[in-house]
């Protein structure tokens, strides 16, 4: 109770994640929200049928589970989590970018778990991106420096917001999950790209477990973020904790560039790998059903 | 040939050897101890919180120790996992402090009982697990853990993919890329201590490791400097750190295993030795003729400040973490079993103003396992003990005996006449019996 209204980093970005509104989303931040989702199902289609996404499948999905979302490219529904997994590593593999292939991944999975779609599957994957980024923001170049992935580290506490608000946690949830979020932040950025990809596949999971468990009443420390153990100080040689709550609301980080070099097809710069998808009309067939579950 | 591989190549000589009997006994004892705390913490509100979230996504293959509900293999490494190190009481190797049971049953226990393996592979599985976990934690100890890494789940991935790989035949080059994997999948900052954030450390650190085992299954391969290389494991996760211990010669040279330690009290180590003495002096303060408590003073080691340091504790969990609190319960029980580490205890008020009259005096020439309690009394006498070695520690390990009696002080509150069952089962694991054997004792069949 008292953690989130204390006014430190980690509580004031808890409450944004659970206070915010749909009202208050300006348009450019929707916009990137879209475009995001549009982005990643396409790369997850497009990932689909690479070897990494094929591991990390027959790895999670042995045991089967309740079908609660949607494994793209294999007609195949698993428990949240694991959905979440198979489709971020996809992404990523589908040349995605890091950081939105996770937070899109663990919102769709979730969001099709709790029959979320429209304004506030929008709104979960924007405050999940914009989390993201300020995360990585506050992280700052001495993270890359010595070597992390913000996909495998900003990107889990994002998805873990964007969770957080498609399961309309409180500002105290949030910020427990935020704690089970930041402390499997990790991978190496100098693996291979099929590892990457499966760094990106585990964050979504771990992103959906640390929401749940926030949601299930299980706590986490109050400064999981700016705690003198906490995610910066271990993983940042010069973090900006300022970074994460400074403006929020007013001010938005998340930017296209946040996520790395998007392909825009409407600028006709199409997906480089487009041609991997086997028929066109699956392209299409993808952007249609975005552009559904979307629609507000 | 990279470090990974000559490691995996190392652990791979290990298996065609065979385990030395010392080394088999331990491995034994160690698996004793965990799955008595993955028993005695597995019905928890936590771990039922746990355990509601991971049975609602179906899927289910495994029953944890304790529990009733099947779960799907990854959420029930979780869960066992999240068990066994949920109370601190779990194994505790202390050059490193790290906790390797925890993450290697997690991993291990639903491998072996879908796949069916025979006990002398996972007896040398759940060795090995702990013997990797324990050599990569030795080689970044103690810059890692130092920096604030929560050595139990970052090196923890690394033995419970091993565990899970030798328990399913990998040879070197996949048990390599196993370990590669995990490393990838390291978790677990210190910041989250005194919440159940700690204990999920274990348990992901389980479910992590099985995840990397099956890709490398896959085909999955790594660099061969993944953990050395300038953007590696170690890299990243320590300032310093001495590669030997991974190397060939090092490795055959002994069983680093056989360091591994029991707690008798379920709270951070190096608190240990002060309970030990608090509850020496449990007679004086039970005796009437005495006055009451001026104050308690506790001559300790500074580790006991830095990382048990907290004044008071609210709950269990933060008691876990306050060594004071394991002094007062020592005064007052004369133990410090689960009971004395409850959260009802940790809000008892005889219990809170007996910590609130003691202090800890950090002493640079006190050993870590010797601590002086003394208490003063209001007509000003004093009354003190002295431990030297504390119980538990490498110079004084539980015996067989007091080992077995904590596991069925662990055991018998959650699955009642069980124990001695259990025990049998996991104590001739590799001679007589296999984990199935031991879920068919947890599970009364």
């Amino acid at each position: 109770m008292t953690a989130a209204r204390t006014g430190t980093p980690s509580a004031e970005l808890a409450a944004f994640v659970a206070l915010s509104t749909w009202e208050e989303m300006p348009r450019t931040v929707v916009a990137l929200a879209q475009r995001a989702i549009a982005d990643g199902m396409i790369a997850t289609a497009l990932g689909s049928g690479g070897p990494a996404a094929s591991a990390a499948f027959v790895a999670v999905a042995r045991d089967g589970g309740v079908a609660e979302a949607s494994v793209i490219g294999r007609a195949r529904r698993l428990p949240a989590p694991f959905a979440a997994q198979v489709n971020a590593t996809a992404a990523r593999d589908g040349g995605g970018p890091g950081t939105s292939s996770v937070v899109v991944a663990s919102a769709l999975a979730l969001a099709e778990r709790e029959g979320v779609r429209g304004s506030r599957l929008l709104l979960g994957v924007a405050l999940g991106l914009e989390v993201a980024a300020r995360v990585g923001a506050a992280l700052g170049p001495s993270h890359l420096k010595r070597g992390y992935d913000l996909a495998g580290t900003a990107a889990r506490v994002g998805g873990a917001a964007a969770a957080g608000s498609l399961l309309g946690l409180t500002p105290e949830a949030v910020l427990s999950s935020f704690g089970y979020a930041a402390t499997t932040a990790g991978g190496l950025a100098a693996s291979p790209p099929e590892i990457r990809s499966l760094v990106a596949g585990l964050a979504a999971a771990d992103a959906i477990w640390a929401a749940l468990l926030g949601g299930a009443g299980l706590v986490g420390p109050p400064f999981p973020l700016e705690g003198r153990r906490g995610l910066l100080a271990l993983e940042s040689a010069l973090p900006d904790a300022t970074q994460l709550h400074a403006g929020l609301g007013s001010t938005w980080t998340l930017t296209a560039a946040s996520f790395g070099a998007v392909p825009d097809p409407a600028a006709g710069k199409p997906w480089p790998e487009v041609r991997g998808l086997e028929a066109a009309e699956s392209v299409a067939a993808l952007v249609g059903a975005t552009e559904d579950l979307v629609a507000r | 040939v990279g470090l990974v591989e000559e490691f995996a190549v190392a652990l791979r000589r290990r298996v065609e050897e065979g385990l030395t009997p010392e080394a088999a006994h331990e491995t034994r004892r160690c698996l004793l101890n965990v799955l008595g705390t993955a028993i005695g913490a597995s019905r928890t509100a936590e771990a039922d919180a746990l355990v509601a979230t991971g049975a609602g996504l179906g899927g289910g293959a495994v029953v944890p120790p304790g529990r009733s509900e099947p779960l799907e293999r990854h959420v029930a490494a979780l869960e066992i996992g999240f068990a066994a190190h949920f109370d601190d009481y779990d194994d505790t190797h202390l050059e490193t402090v790290i906790h390797p049971g925890a993450a290697t049953l997690g991993a291990l226990y639903p491998l072996a009982l879908i796949e069916a393996t025979t006990g002398p592979g996972e007896l040398m599985a759940f060795a090995l697990g702990v013997e990797s976990q324990l050599r990569v934690g030795i080689a970044m100890s103690p810059s890692h853990y130092d920096l604030g890494w929560h050595i139990t789940g970052t090196c923890g991935v690394i033995g419970a993919a091993v565990a899970a790989g030798v328990a399913l035949g990998f040879d070197s080059r996949t048990l390599a890329s196993a370990m590669g994997l995990a490393a990838n999948f390291a978790i677990g900052h210190r910041e989250s201590f005194g919440t159940p954030v700690k204990p999920y450390h274990a348990g992901k650190a389980a479910m992590n490791g099985l995840l990397a085992a099956e890709l490398a299954a896959a085909g999955t391969a790594v660099d061969p400097d993944v953990l050395e290389g300038a953007g590696g494991f170690f890299a990243l996760y320590a300032d310093e750190f001495d590669l030997a211990p991974l190397r060939t010669a090092e490795v055959e040279a002994r069983w680093v295993l056989l360091d591994n330690t029991y707690k008798p009290f379920p709270c951070g180590i190096v608190a240990h030795p002060a309970i030990e003495a608090a509850i020496g002096l449990h007679g004086w303060m039970e005796d009437p003729a005495n006055p009451p408590v001026r104050s308690v003073a506790v001559r300790c080691n500074p580790l006991v400040v830095e990382l048990m340091g907290r004044p008071t504790a609210s709950t269990g969990l933060e008691a876990r973490f306050c060594a004071l609190h394991g002094v007062a319960v020592g005064l007052l029980f004369g133990k410090g079993g689960i009971e004395q580490f409850s959260d009802e205890t940790a809000r008892d008020p005889v219990v809170d103003e007996l910590r609130r009259r003691s202090t800890l005096m950090a002493s640079e020439s006190c050993p870590r396992e010797a601590a002086t309690v003394v208490v003063t009394f209001e007509d000003g006498t004093t009354v003190e003990n002295e431990v030297a070695v504390a119980a538990g520690s490498r110079g004084s390990p539980l015996s067989d005996g007091q080992l077995m009696a904590k596991f069925q002080a662990l055991v018998e509150p959650v699955l009642p006449g069980r124990s001695a069952l259990i025990a049998d089962a996991a104590l001739g694991l590799g001679e007589h019996t296999s984990f199935s054997d031991i879920a068919s004792a947890v599970s009364g069949r």
